[in-house]
């Protein structure tokens, strides 16, 4: 006979405790990856408006000359495409939910207009004679462009893997490097990563340029990475010697060997090594 | 002869998760015609094509339903890709699969919960939607979302997922298989539900083929056709799979190819969990979209197509989306002739309707 | 059906004046009808019928100018009429002898033919 089926279930359900949680008394416990809200830490916001650009839903936006970074709430769709887009990696997906409200919430954050180096007179390319009337002027100005210094540069590469944009084109043989200006939004993500320091927002200054070195070199150093070789499968083609900019690379027959000082970090020699033999580890 | 008057379904209905419009022709308790009307919840998304990039599009082309979503990110992602002509890593392709299958397996379960409402039977309902429950904190754990999921992207996966995570959450669906088994006796085994399920609604198998019909519509009434056969629709191929269909076509057939694929989801993810290999589950992917390509899945109410069409610039020039509720609207009208005013809402439910994936 | 099938892409094109005497065959060899849609490419309407059969995918591929009136297939596949009603309600294209026509109330937009490109 087919009657009364769910009995067992009921039976079962009678004696165990409820499903469901007593919220708002009892609160809920997120998970580690749930994607709730967006957290912004203005202090590394550079107001490059990148987020604001990829956000599929329209919902931030970033006033540049202003100082503001503001989100709409109830328009977000939590997809967190800002939070990996932004180059300085200061957004943050948090598990915790907007609180629902009776209004729609328009969050607006501060931040600080960041100010560029003071400039001056360059021997190559840009003139900057219209510009000079604003000297004092200390605010950041769209006409700032990205220029590199190309005797330092080896053409390594790294800037154009960083550019979040896809504004820099180089190429290591043929020794280019150009910058499409209208794409770039000088979010300066190369020029933090660049390891010759050669890349700079607007014209850089003797002066500025000076005291960043001797900046640096109080700071205390950054942890490098290198390449490290896996001698099994190694078959000492050379190609990774060949590839490597700065030629810090030798690969005689079981012999591979790599001086430190000149590896600049750009992973070239690993993404061409027909081996798999090479990987990138930190060294401190 | 009977006094034809004319009685609208819907769009609000106690039974109907999403708004469509029916007229029925009623003579004396007897439907004599059905005629559909939809438009309620046309959104107008594929001509978003003109404002989102392709990889915002994939964001825009999930949220069509709260249901169906995993399967569009997926559709749209890889109709993208293929036009691009990017392969993706093999791990991402198992992991894809596997999320394809949770969101299978929760899409049945709500909707085993609605048909027990539309007979009544309110706590069955309950219980069903309690285990969709675990499933969800499953897809929230990995993906980072309840119903929308976020995950898919135009080269892959955007979060990968740890092969200890994976082995929990086949162990978990190993444990929720009893309750499973309980509840879904009452379905199949119970006198007051087979009362109102069997022998109503019956669509033979000419008319499946006639009209069309895809999914558990079509396998319900002896047509066993289902995309998972294909092998350019994940990594199938590698898990040894059947369609499951049945031949009576009425509503309990439907019912019990549903609660069929329910089990069997649990075994594919069990497989691919221990087939799955090591490696990156994403690759990148620059430039632009240029050609055509057209992408076919099985969605759990059935096959749904996708088809990107580039031109060279960042945005598509076209983006489309034929989801399988389109298709068995027909086999719906066809169902609802002759049948009594009062099982109607039995059998709209049993062709699972999507409307909002219907409208896009 | 339980064999495992490789599926190709598959773009062929089709005169407005064969399109019948084409979808007739297909419908004796056993095809089943899967969609239509239409996209606008530089004014003109491309309209892609797809159809299936043992799933092999076949797509036809008819290009029409604006203004231009295409025969309906409704009365070969029934189905169709959700694809032709919903094309003429958001593009604006004519179908002639349609077997359920809803005289363009299908989608209840607020402006007529919006996705047009006189728009």
């Amino acid at each position: 006979m087919g009657a009364f089926k769910i009995a067992k279930t009921v039976l079962k359900s009678a004696f165990k405790k409820p499903a469901t949680l007593m919220y708002p008394v009892v609160e809920r416990e997120w998970q580690e990856r749930t994607r709730g809200s967006i957290d912004i830490e203005a202090e590394k916001c550079i107001l490059c408006g990148i987020c604001s650009k990829r956000c599929p839903a329209d919902a931030i936006n970033v006033d540049r000359k202003g100082g503001k970074w503001e989100i709409h709430r109830m328009q977000c769709v939590q997809c967190g495409e800002c939070v990996e887009a932004c180059p300085k990696k200061c957004l943050e997906m948090n598990p915790k939910y907007t609180e629902p409200g009776a209004e729609k919430v328009i969050d607006i954050v501060d931040v600080e207009v960041k100010k560029p180096a003071p400039k001056a007179d360059k021997e190559d390319g840009k003139k900057n004679d219209d510009k000079k009337t604003d000297s004092n002027a200390v605010e950041a100005s769209d006409d700032d462009k990205l220029v590199c210094d190309l005797d330092a540069c080896v053409y390594c590469g790294l800037c154009a893997k960083t550019c979040p944009c896809d504004a820099l084109e180089v190429d290591r043989k043929a020794k280019v490097w150009k910058v499409d200006d209208d794409a770039c939004v000088k979010c300066g993500a190369c020029v933090d990563k660049c390891p010759k320091k050669c890349l700079s927002i607007g014209a850089p200054s003797d002066t500025a340029a000076s005291e960043n070195k001797e900046a640096e070199q109080d700071a205390e150093p950054v942890a490098k990475s290198v390449p490290v070789v896996d001698e099994e499968k190694c078959v000492y083609c050379n190609m990774c010697a060949n590839e490597c900019p700065s030629e810090a690379i030798s690969a005689e027959i079981d012999n591979w060997t790599l001086e430190e000082e000149k590896c600049v970090s750009c992973g070239a020699c690993v993404d061409v090594c027909p081996a798999d033999a090479l990987t990138m580890e930190t060294v401190k | 002869m009977g006094k034809k008057t004319i009685i609208p379904f819907g769009p609000q209905h106690p039974v109907l998760p999403e708004p469509v419009h029916i007229d029925l022709v009623v003579e004396d308790e007897t439907v004599v015609e059905a005629i559909p009307s939809i438009g309620f919840i046309h959104r107008g998304l594929e001509k978003l094509v003109e404002k989102r990039d392709y990889t915002q599009m994939v964001y825009v082309i999930e949220r069509i339903c709260g249901i169906c979503s995993f399967g569009h990110g997926w559709g749209a992602a890889s109709a993208i890709e293929g036009a691009m002509n990017v392969k993706v890593p093999e791990r991402a392709e198992y992991l894809r699969t596997i999320l394809h299958e949770l969101s299978r397996l929760h899409s049945h379960l709500l909707w085993l919960g609605l048909l027990a409402d539309a007979f009544g039977f309110e706590s069955l309902f309950m219980h069903c939607w309690r285990i969709r429950e675990t499933i969800l904190d499953i897809l929230e754990k990995t993906t980072g979302g309840r119903v929308i999921f976020s995950i898919c992207k135009v080269g892959g996966l955007r979060k990968d997922i740890d092969n200890e995570t994976l082995r929990e959450i086949s162990e978990t669906l190993e444990g929720i298989k009893a309750e499973l088994k309980d509840i879904t006796t009452v379905f199949i085994e119970d006198d007051s539900v087979k009362n109102r399920l069997c022998g109503v609604g019956v669509l033979s198998k000419e008319d499946a083929i006639e009209l069309c019909a895809v999914g558990p519509v079509a396998r319900g009434s002896g047509v066993g056709q289902d995309m998972r056969m294909t092998d350019n629709h994940g990594v199938y191929k590698d898990l040894d799979f059947e369609p499951v269909v049945e031949e009576a076509g009425d509503c309990y057939a439907r019912c019990k190819v549903r609660i069929g694929e329910v089990f069997q989801s649990i075994e594919l993810i069990k497989k691919a969990v221990d087939k799955i290999p090591d490696g990156p589950v994403d690759v990148p992917v620059k430039g632009n979209v240029e050609g055509e390509y057209m992408v076919r899945l099985e969605q759990p109410r059935g096959e749904a197509y996708y088809y990107a069409k580039g031109a060279g610039t960042k945005f598509l020039q076209r983006m489309r989306v034929r989801t399988p509720t389109n298709m068995n609207i027909p086999a719906l009208v066809k169902i609802l002739q002759g049948c009594d005013l009062a099982d109607v809402p039995m059998m709209v439910l049993t062709i699972d309707p999507c409307i909002s994936c219907t409208e896009r | 059906m339980s064999e495992r099938v490789d599926v190709k892409q598959n773009f062929t094109p089709v005169e407005l004046s064969q399109l019948l005497t084409k979808v007739k065959d297909l419908k004796d060899e056993g095809y089943r009808f899967a969609q239509a849609c239409a996209t606008v490419v530089d004014d003109k309407f491309e309209i892609l019928y797809s159809f299936d059969k043992e799933y092999k995918l076949l797509n036809l591929r008819l290009v029409i100018s604006q203004g231009e009136e295409v025969e309906s297939i409704t009365g070969i596949y029934w189905p169709a009429f959700i694809y032709e009603n919903e094309m003429r309600d958001l593009f604006g294209i004519q179908f002639n002898h349609m077997e359920l026509d809803y005289q363009g109330n299908f989608f209840k937009v607020a402006e007529p033919t919006p996705w047009s490109p006189k728009k």
